[in-house]
């Protein structure tokens, strides 16, 4: 069984626990003029005003003029963030956060040792109740999806168990917005056929679907089903860590394409960080307008997770060695493997000044994009 | 021009001197070795453009005078193979011959006046250090120099000459090796005011012509370059450019603990902790208890070790991740049954090992970042 836990308005609880004359009062983390006026996280007395994260800070203070704003501290939360991992890994090794406030965890193992996974589920919002003070919203189900979905139907402080007979039922109701990878322009198709609930879409045939949707369509039917195969995978085990990205159109001017290696240069090296990863591989996958595919890696002299030196060997890869004369391109990736998770590094008798410039840009970077999305910042060089 | 040698006094010069001669370089007539004979005397000479060695072959008989260009890898192959005890040598127009009892080879020639100078030791003023302490020291240091460091001049070893005193020190800015020993003047040498740094492939060319580390080494400092000479061979290089650092200012005055250490079963604890590391994850966690040195090392995919070792040690616990290949760099040229002191500030700190023979090395963690 998996359990999906989320920490409820995770931000904004850590400052109600530092400060307990704000538990009542709508607060609201972020939003402030310093820091780009967007709001970051809001409790749930903020939230009965309409105000949510994300939010322009201007349109929050109008929702909510009475709001106490608090500037984050991302790194006081990411300590936080560790102490939750590790009541979570007590129980189970195979925990996979996906940020700060948010983790799947399968305990199919674990069942012996501390009794079925609600129990397991119960013990854990309990314990972060209990040794940190802050409430978690606990989803179980048989696989991630289902996991996730469960989590989130009774928040704050929830707790759903779907057992594996029950899935169809908890589904069928559900609007198809909840499916994972259903946005806008899907949700707008399935208006269209009139399409609103998980259990209508359901309904559909799996070859309606693909018609529809292409590969997607056969993800949709999946979900509909209750069906999802993806494992609970603790990073410490990732092999590697990639990320591509395919063209609406085939690119054959280098400069673009530079400018589109630094996004996923970037995300990539943000995925490292905030796992505590180094590489030491890197590696380009390029697909050309013919669809041959081919790869180029090198090894670096240490492991890295400087966005910069990621960069620089990327941007080598793909001006130096890809066939000096070659079709345009339909698919750019970019991958980090050969991962060292000690988070340690080898510390230097004389300062390496621009190593640790890189190191803190970076570490502002992240910070600016786990609060306010990855559009807030950006290099110079990147795609618009 | 003729010349007659014995073939092991030979082959052993002709080694010596290959050792500067360039692989890979753009300058053909450098993979030559040159020949020159006069006086009843025989030299050879080798040159990479930056560091050029004269090495005298000994034992030697001729009447004639004359230069000749030796091809370095043909003429190593022909001597490795020679079994009789002299060698005969001679120069005709256009080729040199090689005859040794059945044997006779005619090995085609450049011209030998093409061939780059190599700086002669003509200097009155210079160092005096006994050669089996230069040897020493270079085998203390050269191993810490990094030739990558792009930040300051790390590529060679730095040379402070005084006139009591000469102290080698290199550093890759992850490891520090300081080594003094005594030395003397003859004349009024200049002491330079900044000290010269040598390229890495010179000192380990000076290590070897150290030889058995008779006699002494002459060392000579001009502007660009220096020059060192011991028994019968020469060696000049040109200095590194660039900017050593400031090494005295990261050895630290004081530390919280002194361990007593004997390097045999150190070397043999950290030899054992290096199996199970990986090119990832290389630290392995040094964890110091009370009377126990404990040595943990973990890789993904490979697994465990844990390796105990009784010390000399009551402070408080701690634990500190090393590079193991840094710590063995330096167990590995000291004797096995010598001691050395161990002496730790914290567990994100400096620890340094030092000898009684006025050896200090400096070793940084893997810690945190931040």
């Amino acid at each position: 069984m998996i359990l999906h836990v989320d920490m409820d308005a995770f931000y904004a609880s850590v400052e109600e626990r530092e400060n307990p004359s704000l538990v009542g009062k709508p607060v609201i983390v972020g939003g402030s003029a310093e820091s780009r006026g967007v709001v970051a996280a809001a409790n749930y007395e903020a939230r009965k005003f309409g105000v949510h994260s994300a939010m322009a800070s201007g349109r929050a203070r109008r929702l909510c003029p009475h709001a106490v704003v608090i500037k984050p501290r991302i790194d006081y939360y990411a300590s936080v963030s560790r102490q939750i991992r590790d009541i979570f890994e007590q129980f189970t090794p195979l925990v996979e956060p996906l940020s700060l406030d948010e983790a799947f965890l399968d305990v199919t193992g674990s069942e012996s040792l501390f009794g079925s996974s609600a129990d397991i589920g119960r013990q854990i919002k309990q314990r972060i109740r209990a040794e940190l003070k802050l409430t978690a919203s606990v989803g179980v189900a048989t696989n991630k999806f289902v996991a996730k979905i469960a989590s989130a139907l009774k928040k704050p402080d929830g707790f759903v168990v779907v057992e594996s007979g029950d899935i169809q039922a908890f589904l069928d109701p559900l609007p198809v917005g909840k499916l994972w990878g259903v946005g806008k322009v899907t949700g707008a198709v399935f208006e269209q056929l009139q399409i609103r609930t998980i259990g209508q879409l359901r309904q559909m045939p799996l070859a309606k679907l693909t018609e529809l949707f292409g590969a997607s369509g056969e993800h949709y039917w999946q979900l509909a089903h209750g069906i999802d195969d993806r494992r609970v995978v603790p990073d410490r085990e990732a092999k590697s860590i990639s990320n591509e990205t395919t063209f609406a159109e085939d690119i054959a001017d280098i400069e673009v394409l530079r400018a589109w290696l630094v996004e996923l240069v970037e995300q990539v090296a943000r995925r490292l960080r905030r796992h505590d990863l180094k590489g030491r591989t890197v590696e380009l996958k390029v697909r050309f307008a013919d669809f041959q595919t081919i790869t180029r890696s090198m090894t670096l002299a240490k492991p890295t997770s400087i966005t910069q030196e990621l960069l620089e060997a990327g941007v080598e890869l793909l001006t130096k060695r890809l066939p000096s004369r070659h079709q345009p391109i339909r698919l750019l990736g970019f991958g980090v493997s050969k991962l060292d998770g000690s988070g340690k590094s080898q510390q230097t008798l004389f300062d390496q000044p621009d190593q640790a410039r890189q190191q803190e840009l970076d570490r502002v970077a992240d910070q600016i994009t786990e609060k306010f999305g990855k559009r807030a910042i950006r290099r110079g060089t990147g795609i618009e | 021009m003729q010349l007659t040698c014995q073939r092991n006094s030979l082959t052993a010069a002709f080694q010596t001197v290959s050792g500067v001669v360039p692989t890979r370089t753009t300058k053909d007539i450098l993979k030559n070795v040159k020949l020159q004979v006069g006086g009843g005397k025989a030299t050879l000479i080798g040159n990479d453009s930056e560091i050029g060695m004269r090495c005298d072959v000994p034992d030697v008989e001729s009447d004639s005078r004359g230069e000749a260009l030796l091809p370095t890898s043909r003429v190593l192959a022909v001597l490795r193979e020679l079994t009789d005890d002299v060698v005969k040598l001679e120069v005709t127009g256009d080729a040199t011959w090689i005859r040794c009892g059945y044997s006779e080879f005619r090995l085609s020639a450049e011209d030998p006046a093409d061939f780059p100078p190599v700086a002669t030791f003509e200097d009155a003023d210079y160092f005096v250090v006994p050669a089996a302490a230069l040897r020493l020291m270079i085998r203390r240091t050269i191993f810490a120099t990094d030739s990558e460091s792009t930040r300051y001049a790390l590529g060679g070893i730095q040379m402070e000459l005084g006139p009591e005193k000469l102290t080698l020190a290199a550093t890759d800015s992850r490891r520090l090796a300081v080594v003094t020993a005594a030395s003397s003047i003859v004349g009024r040498p200049e002491i330079p005011a900044v000290s010269p740094v040598i390229p890495s492939k010179a000192m380990g060319l000076i290590e070897k012509s150290l030889g058995d580390g008779t006699g002494e080494a002459h060392i000579a400092l001009h502007q660009n370059d220096i020059v060192v000479r011991c028994m019968g061979t020469t060696i000049a290089s040109q200095l590194v450019q660039g900017r050593f650092p400031d090494y005295r200012k990261v050895v630290p005055d004081s530390y919280n603990s002194t361990i007593d250490m004997v390097v045999a079963p150190f070397f043999s604890a950290v030899r054992q902790a290096m199996i199970v590391t990986s090119e990832e994850s290389r630290g392995v966690d040094f964890e110091f208890g009370k009377g126990t040195l404990r040595l943990n090392s973990q890789a993904a995919d490979i697994g465990q070790s844990k390796i105990e070792m009784p010390i000399a040690y009551d402070g408080p616990e701690m634990t500190i991740t090393f590079d193991p290949r840094y710590v063995a760099d330096f167990l590995k040229v000291l004797d096995a049954g010598s001691q050395f002191h161990l002496k730790l500030i914290s567990h994100d700190d400096r620890a340094a090992l030092v000898t009684d023979d006025n050896y200090t090395y400096v070793v940084m963690p893997l810690s945190r970042d931040r």
